[in-house]
């Protein structure tokens, strides 16, 4: 009975992983199954139909988008260079965190989107109270922006 | 003109408006747990990042209240009830007149001498003839004071339900805080979502800010009035001080409230009159520390508003809501002004006007 009551104590703080669809994304791949509870608890989902609008060059960024299906097409950033095409597990708004909290492109959804939204604010706040998580969240932006620098490069 | 759209808008805006007519009684009890869960918040969230869950740590805040509830009942509430029974006895005495026997309590005799002095040096005033009239009617009103608590039962049973009703109410707004919030935002159209996500975290942290600094205020107060009164020697200068620091919230008006309970406590308990005096200048002293001080460093900081605007906002909340009005009137109209002045900048940078 002690180890049964013992049990039932251990999962509610060890409870089954239910965010491991997270770790598709590159931005929470190292995240623990607490730090990606704490991540889920922030992030909105959201639904685009084909051909609207996610969110115009210029505007304040408020929101990095997680792609959880569908398409959409970014406009390019310089001129003279073809849009790109996010897929399911990509994400946009990281690049536009670390230039004057605007957005540098625009972007329209190709087919029916199916989106994660989170805030800016909310994982500012999010680093600012859990430096461990802060840190691996940081380490896989720089990755990515290397990975993005080197693509750019090549 | 797409008319599904428009009627379905028309649908949710009468259900939205139905709900409000449906659910108006317990707005009021939904507005307090929503203070409650502002003051507590802070460290729910705090133990979320120490992996206790939020319901867990809501729990755990709630026992240690009760704790701290339990405690401060078993200490003062016997020597309330020994007090209030004394009082009620007095109230009941039928050998002589109430006014009477109030009148030879020391604080109120050497009061009355007092005004009768003052009487005999400027007759033309009549100072005592009023000062007896006074005295007479709230005599009156306090000897109302049993049947008025048998009359208005049904409001005494309702401010209990009250009591009870809002730390369940602000349980599940603790608890279920991130999931109320997608809710809400899942309702929003795409091309406001964004705008919708600042201004929603703009008010939590404005109407968070100013609770949780008035509360710290409250606090400050409440904790200066005690030492000062207590070093006066003023019987209950923890009761008195705790309601100071309560009534402190009421801009302008409130801070005297405590300061007119500790004069009558002294009234009662038959210290020297001479105590009123410096029971009053403790208390304008507890004050101008809380208007020079307190008030500028700590919620000074999270609003700023025209002194006249506060007087008028907290008099017109006192018209449309009573007391509830005056405590909440200052705050809201500050957050609905800082709500617009952001609504339409954001707007302006999204593009949508």
């Amino acid at each position: 009975m002690a180890s049964k009551l013992l049990l039932w104590f251990k999962r509610l703080f060890t409870a089954a992983d239910a965010h491991r669809e997270l770790l598709r994304y590159f931005l929470f791949k190292d995240l623990t199954s607490h730090q990606r509870a704490l991540v889920a608890g922030f992030l909105h989902n959201r639904e685009f139909r084909a051909g609207e609008s996610v969110f115009e060059r210029g505007n304040p960024l408020e929101v990095i988008y997680f792609v959880e299906s569908g398409e959409m097409e970014v406009s390019p950033l310089f001129e003279g260079e073809g849009s790109t095409v996010l897929k399911k597990n990509q994400f946009i708004g990281v690049l536009d965190l670390f230039s004057g909290k605007k957005r540098l492109s625009s972007v329209k959804a190709l087919t029916d989107l199916k989106l994660k939204a989170l805030s800016v604010d909310d994982l500012q706040e999010m680093l600012a109270r859990d430096p461990a998580l802060g840190v691996k969240l940081l380490q896989a932006c720089c990755c990515f922006l290397g990975g993005y620098i080197r693509s750019r490069i090549h | 003109m797409n008319w599904n759209r428009l009627i379905f808008t028309i649908i949710i805006l009468a259900a939205c408006i139905l709900a409000f007519i449906f659910y108006r009684p317990l707005l009021m009890y939904l507005l307090l747990s929503l203070v409650l869960a502002y003051f507590l918040d802070p460290v729910i969230t705090w133990m979320e990042y120490k992996r206790v869950p939020r319901w867990l740590g809501t729990l755990i805040i709630y026992l240690v209240i009760l704790g701290l509830l339990a405690w401060l009942i078993a200490t003062y509430v016997p020597v309330l009830i020994r007090e209030g029974n004394q009082f009620l006895d007095l109230l009941g005495r039928t050998d002589r007149p109430l006014l009477q026997t109030i009148l030879d309590l020391p604080g109120f005799k050497s009061l009355h001498e007092f005004v009768e002095s003052l009487d005999h040096s400027v007759p033309q005033m009549g100072l005592l003839t009023r000062f007896e009239t006074f005295l007479e009617t709230a005599v009156t009103k306090i000897s109302e004071f049993p049947q008025l608590l048998i009359s208005n039962y049904q409001s005494i049973l309702g401010t209990l339900a009250m009591v009870l009703m809002v730390p369940i109410f602000s349980f599940f707004l603790l608890s279920d805080k991130k999931s109320i919030r997608r809710g809400m935002m899942s309702l929003v159209p795409n091309k406001y979502f964004e705008i919708s996500l600042i201004l929603l975290k703009k008010v939590d942290e404005n109407v968070g800010n100013y609770l949780r600094a008035i509360l710290l205020e409250m606090l400050a107060v409440g904790i200066m009035s005690t030492i000062a009164l207590g070093m006066l020697g003023v019987p209950y200068s923890v009761v008195i001080g705790a309601i100071a620091g309560l009534t402190n919230i009421i801009p302008y008006i409130g801070p005297w409230l405590g300061g007119f309970i500790a004069v009558l406590v002294i009234l009662f308990s038959g210290m020297p009159s001479v105590n009123i005096l410096w029971a009053c200048i403790a208390m304008f002293l507890v004050q101008q520390v809380d208007n020079y001080v307190v008030y500028p460093a700590i919620v000074g900081k999270t609003m700023k508003m025209q002194p006249l605007l506060v007087i008028l906002t907290v008099l017109a909340g006192s018209y449309f809501g009573g007391v509830f009005g005056m405590l909440f009137s200052v705050p809201l109209v500050y957050m609905i002004f800082s709500l617009l002045t952001a609504t339409q900048k954001y707007l302006k940078e999204f593009r949508i006007i």
